[in-house]
C-alpha cells in the first residue's frame, strides 16, 4: 500500500501538502498539520483521502485543512477545517458533525490540591448524582418542547443565565457569548425538539466527561495570569454537546441536502459531504437550525456548570462565589461560523467549518472577553482521562495558517470494540485510582472503551499545534477526579 | 434454510452491521433489527421473542412508518433514522415489521412494538446517528446485502 507520507509533499517540520493533482475534482490543495511522529499514525488510516474529498466542495477558499489530531470521520475528517465563500460557496452538515457544538468549558477555583485531597471521590460522587449521564439517561429539567425549548434554542447560554443558572461573567467568557444570533428555532424539526426536550443538563455518553483537575505546569505566566490560572490551582473541565437534539438536526439536514444535490448539480465523492449553497433555502435553513442546536449545547454546558457549582457548594458548605468558581472560557469544536479574513489583499466573508477543531483567535479580537483581549483566545484541549489536558492561547499567525483554527483533542487510535477485546475484564477505575485519579463511569464497559490506551498522547498533538503557530501552550492540567458518561 | 439477519462489523471510532435479506424489504427490516441490537444488545433479541400475549404486558403499540427518498440508500437512511427517532424521541421499541413494501421512491411498513422501559431493557450503546458511510445496497447471489455504520 502506498503511504500518505509518500504522496504528501513536506512543506516544513509541521506541514504537509496534498496537491490538488492527487485526485481529479479537487478545487484546492490540502494541508495537513503534523510532525513526523503524528504522520506515522496518519499513515495508517484513510483520513487524508477525506481531506482530498473536502477539497471538492464548491466555493472552498484557501486549502482543505487538517489539524494535528486529524483522524477518520464521516465526510469531513475529524480535525477538518474548510472555509467556503459566503456568496458563492456551500455549507455542509458533514463539516460540523452529528454532535453540533460539542465543546469544552473550563472553570477555575480558589481551591488547591490540599483543599480537595480527601474529598475528590465525594466531589465526583456528588457531581455524578447531580448531573445525569450515560446512555439513554434523561435530565431533571423538563422543558415544554415548544415555548421553553424555543427560548433555549434562540438564546443559548443566555436563557440559562436569565433563569438563574449562572452569571453574566460566564456569558462574557464563552465563545460567541454562548449564543449565535442567526438561530431560528422554527428550523429545528419536531423530532429534534422531542429528543432535546428532556436532555438539557445531561452529559451523555462516549467521550463526554466532567473532570476535576490540578494545574500542574505553567508555560506562559502572563497568559495564565490573564486567564486566572496559577500552578497548583484546582480547575474543572466539562466536555459535552447538543445531545439528541443536535444529532437529529444533523440527521434531518443530511437527508434534506442529500435529496437536494441534483437540484444544485453538486457532484461529491462521498454522500456524507452532502451540502447546499449557503444562500439557498436549504443552506440558510441548515445554518439557522445548526445555530439553534449550538445554542442548545451552550445552554447545556451552562446548566451543567450550575449543577457542578451546586455540587461543590454542598461538599464544601460554602457558596460557589466564596469558592471562587469562575469560568475561564468555553469553546465549540464542532461548528460553522461566518468570519471575515483577508484573502489576496481583500477582506472576504467566509463560512468556516470546524469539525473537531477549535477556534484560535489571536490578541485584539473584539469577540474576546476584555480580560483576555491582550493575550488571545483561551483554547481548551482535553486529553484522555489518565494523562492530562491543555490550556492554550490563540495566535495571530493562525489567521493566515488555518482560518484561526487549531486542534481539539487527542483522537482515538483504537476502535471501541478493539479496546474491549484487548482489555476485556480490566478494571480501569481501579488502575487509575492507583495512579491517583478517582474515576466514576456509568458502566465498566464504557470506562474500558475510554481507557487512556485507546487515545493518542495529546501532548504530541498540542506540541505540533504549538510549534506550527496554531496556538501556544499556556498550562497543563492533570486530572484528579473524572466522571464519565 | 434460514440465513443470518446481520453481523456486527468493526469501525475505528464506531460500530456497524452487515445486513442480509432475500428481498430489499427484508434487508431494510434486518438493518433495523441490527441497529436495535447494537442499542439494546442481547435484550433486544429477547424482546423480539415476546409473543403477542406477553408483549401485551408492556404497553404494546403500533407505528406506521412511511419514508421517501431519491434512491435506495437514501430510503434506507431515512428509514433507519426514523426508527432511531421513534426509539429516542418516542420511547418505541419495534418488535416486528408487517407488510413492508418498497414502491417507487417510498418505503412503508407497519411496526407492532412496545414502550421502552428501563426496568426491562438496558441500553448498551447510544447511537447518535445513522451514516451513509459504506452503505451500498447490492444483490450478491440471491441475497441483498449492505453495510451500515452508526455514529456512537
Amino acid at each position: 500500500m502506498v503511504k500518505w507520507s509518500q504522496i504528501l509533499e513536506r512543506i516544513d517540520e509541521n506541514r504537509w501538502r496534498l496537491p490538488k493533482s492527487y485526485k481529479e475534482g479537487m478545487r484546492v490543495d490540502g494541508i495537513i498539520f503534523a510532525d513526523s511522529q503524528l504522520m506515522e499514525i496518519i499513515d495508517q488510516e484513510n483520513a487524508v483521502e477525506q481531506v482530498a474529498n473536502v477539497a471538492f466542495l464548491p466555493g472552498i477558499v484557501g486549502q482543505s485543512l487538517a489539524m494535528p489530531d486529524i483522524h477518520w470521520g464521516y465526510g469531513f475528517p475529524v480535525g477538518g477545517v474548510a472555509a467556503t465563500d459566503y456568496h458563492k460557496g456551500i455549507i455542509s452538515p458533514g463539516g460540523i458533525g452529528f454532535d453540533i457544538n460539542c465543546g469544552v468549558r473550563l472553570l477555575c477555583t480558589d481551591l488547591t490540591r490540599e483543599d480537595v485531597k480527601n474529598r475528590i471521590d465525594t466531589l465526583i460522587r456528588v457531581i455524578y448524582s447531580n448531573v445525569p449521564c450515560g446512555v439513554g439517561k434523561g435530565g431533571n429539567i423538563h422543558l415544554s418542547p415548544t415555548k421553553e425549548l424555543s427560548g433555549v434554542l434562540a438564546k443559548g447560554a443566555k436563557w440559562a443565565v436569565s433563569n438563574g443558572y449562572g452569571t453574566k461573567e460566564d456569558l462574557e467568557h464563552t465563545e460567541s457569548k454562548g449564543r449565535l444570533m442567526e438561530a431560528d428555532p422554527d428550523k429545528v424539526s419536531k423530532k429534534a425538539r422531542k429528543r432535546g426536550a428532556g436532555q438539557l443538563g445531561t452529559l451523555g455518553s462516549g467521550n463526554h466527561f466532567i473532570e476535576i483537575q490540578e494545574v500542574r505546569e505553567i508555560f506562559d505566566e502572563e497568559a495564565a495570569s490573564a486567564f486566572g490560572i496559577e500552578k497548583g490551582m484546582i480547575t474543572i473541565m466539562i466536555h459535552t454537546g447538543s445531545r439528541g437534539l443536535g444529532h437529529q438536526v444533523a440527521t434531518d439536514y443530511l437527508e434534506i441536502m442529500g435529496n437536494a444535490r441534483r437540484k444544485y448539480e453538486i457532484i461529491l465523492p462521498d454522500r456524507q459531504l452532502a451540502c447546499a449553497p449557503i444562500k439557498s433555502d436549504e443552506g440558510r435553513d441548515y445554518f439557522a437550525a445548526m445555530a439553534a442546536a449550538a445554542n442548545y449545547a451552550w445552554a447545556n454546558r451552562q446548566m451543567i456548570t450550575h449543577l457542578v457549582r451546586e455540587s461543590f457548594e454542598k461538599v464544601f458548605n460554602k457558596s460557589a462565589h466564596n469558592l471562587g468558581i469562575r469560568q475561564v472560557y468555553d469553546v465549540a469544536h464542532n461548528i460553522a461560523k461566518f468570519e471575515e479574513y483577508e484573502i489576496e489583499g481583500r477582506k472576504k466573508m467566509l463560512c468556516i467549518h470546524r469539525k473537531g477543531a477549535t477556534r484560535s483567535f489571536g490578541p485584539g479580537s473584539s469577540e474576546l472577553p476584555k480580560d483576555h483581549r491582550k493575550i488571545g483566545q483561551a483554547v481548551l484541549i482535553p486529553g484522555d482521562m489518565g494523562r492530562y489536558s491543555y490550556l492554550l492561547k490563540g495566535t495571530d499567525s493562525s489567521a493566515k495558517l488555518s482560518f484561526s483554527s487549531t486542534c481539539h483533542g487527542a483522537g482515538r487510535i483504537m476502535s471501541r470494540r478493539a479496546v474491549l477485546k484487548k482489555y476485556k475484564g480490566r478494571d480501569v477505575a481501579a488502575e487509575l485510582e492507583e495512579r491517583g485519579i478517582f474515576v466514576k463511569g456509568a458502566s465498566r464497559r464504557g470506562l474500558i472503551e475510554e481507557s487512556p490506551e485507546a487515545y493518542k498522547d495529546v501532548a504530541n498533538v498540542v506540541n505540533t499545534a504549538h510549534s506550527a503557530g496554531l496556538a501556544k501552550k499556556v498550562a497543563k492540567l492533570k486530572p484528579l477526579g473524572v466522571m464519565k458518561g | 434454510m434460514p440465513h443470518k439477519q446481520f453481523e456486527i462489523i468493526e469501525h475505528t471510532a464506531d460500530i456497524g452491521i452487515r445486513a442480509f435479506g432475500r428481498t430489499r424489504e427484508k434487508l431494510f427490516e434486518n438493518c433495523a433489527i441490527g441497529m436495535m441490537s447494537i442499542i439494546l444488545g442481547a435484550d433486544y433479541g429477547k424482546a423480539c421473542d415476546l409473543n403477542d400475549a406477553a408483549s401485551s404486558y408492556f404497553n404494546p403499540r403500533e407505528e406506521i412508518v412511511e419514508v421517501e427518498a431519491e434512491d435506495g440508500e437514501g430510503l434506507l437512511y431515512s428509514f433507519l433514522a426514523e426508527i432511531l427517532y421513534l426509539f429516542e424521541g418516542e420511547n418505541f421499541i419495534p418488535l416486528r415489521f408487517n407488510n413492508s413494501k418498497i414502491h417507487d421512491r417510498m418505503f412503508t411498513t407497519s411496526i407492532p412494538g412496545v414502550n421502552y422501559d428501563s426496568n426491562l431493557f438496558e441500553i448498551i450503546n447510544e447511537v447518535k446517528a445513522v451514516t451513509f458511510h459504506r452503505m451500498k445496497i447490492e444483490k450478491k447471489g440471491d441475497m441483498w446485502q449492505t453495510d451500515v455504520i452508526f455514529d456512537i
